[in-house]
C-alpha cells in the first residue's frame, strides 16, 4: 500500500491516523459508514468480546 | 456467525479481505472516501494490534512502533485492552457481508473450475434462490471486488 502516493494529494498522516481519529474511527460518519468498515468494526467487536470473556474466564 | 479468533480477525478479515477490498479506494480519485478508508484502516489495525498484543506481545510491539508511534503515544488508552464499541457492533452487516463473501468465494471457485483467465474481467449474472430485498446495496458492493 502506498501512503506516499496519497500524501501527494496534500494529506498528512497525522489527519488520517493520529491517536484521535483511531480513537472515534466510524462515529464521526454519522450512519454512513461504508458496508466493508462497518462489517470489519462488527466483526472486532464480536472477536473482542469472545477474547475478553475468555480472559475473564481464565482469569476467575 | 463465523468464529471469532483473534488470528481470523488479523489474517482473514483485516489482510484477505478489508485489505484487499479497499486497496482501491485507498488511492482513488474519490478523496472523501479515501480518506476516510485510511482513518478506519489505521483504526482497525491498531485494534487488531492491541487484541493479538497479549499472544504476540514482541511482533505487535514491533509493528506498532513502525507503525504508529511516529504519530505520537496515544496516552490515555496506551495500557488498555481493546474493549469492543457499541456502535461497532452491527449484525446486519455481518449478515450482508457473509453474503458477499459467499458470493465472491463461489464465482471465484466457479472461474477456477472454467479455466478462465483471473486476470480478465468476465461478467456474471447472479439469481439468488429467494428474492431479498438486502441484494441490490450488495450487489453495488460487489462492484469493487
Amino acid at each position: 500500500m502506498n501512503l506516499d502516493k496519497f500524501a501527494e494529494g496534500g494529506a498528512k498522516l497525522e489527519e488520517l491516523a493520529s491517536a484521535e481519529i483511531r480513537e472515534n474511527a466510524t462515529d464521526s460518519l454519522a450512519g454512513k459508514v461504508p458496508l466493508i468498515d462497518a462489517w470489519l468494526f462488527a466483526r472486532l467487536a464480536a472477536t473482542l468480546d469472545t477474547v475478553n470473556s475468555a480472559f475473564e474466564r481464565s482469569a476467575s | 456467525m463465523k468464529r471469532c479468533k483473534a488470528s481470523t480477525i488479523f489474517w482473514n478479515d483485516f489482510c484477505d479481505w478489508y485489505i484487499e477490498w479497499i486497496k482501491p479506494e485507498l488511492t482513488g480519485a474519490n478523496r472523501e472516501r479515501a480518506t476516510i478508508a485510511w482513518q478506519n484502516l489505521f483504526a482497525a489495525f491498531e485494534a487488531a494490534l492491541r487484541l493479538l498484543h497479549p499472544v504476540m506481545p514482541f511482533l505487535t510491539e514491533e509493528l506498532c512502533i513502525s507503525c504508529l508511534r511516529s504519530l505520537g503515544p496515544n496516552r490515555s488508552r496506551s495500557k488498555r485492552y481493546p474493549v469492543a464499541r457499541e456502535s461497532w457492533r452491527n449484525a446486519a452487516a455481518l449478515e450482508q457481508f457473509e453474503l458477499v463473501q459467499e458470493v465472491v468465494k463461489s464465482v471465484r471457485a466457479i472461474r477456477a473450475d472454467m479455466k478462465l483467465d483471473p486476470k480478465k474481467t468476465h461478467r456474471c449474472r447472479i439469481f439468488p434462490a429467494k428474492p431479498r430485498t438486502s441484494v441490490r446495496p450488495i450487489a453495488a458492493n460487489l462492484d469493487a471486488s
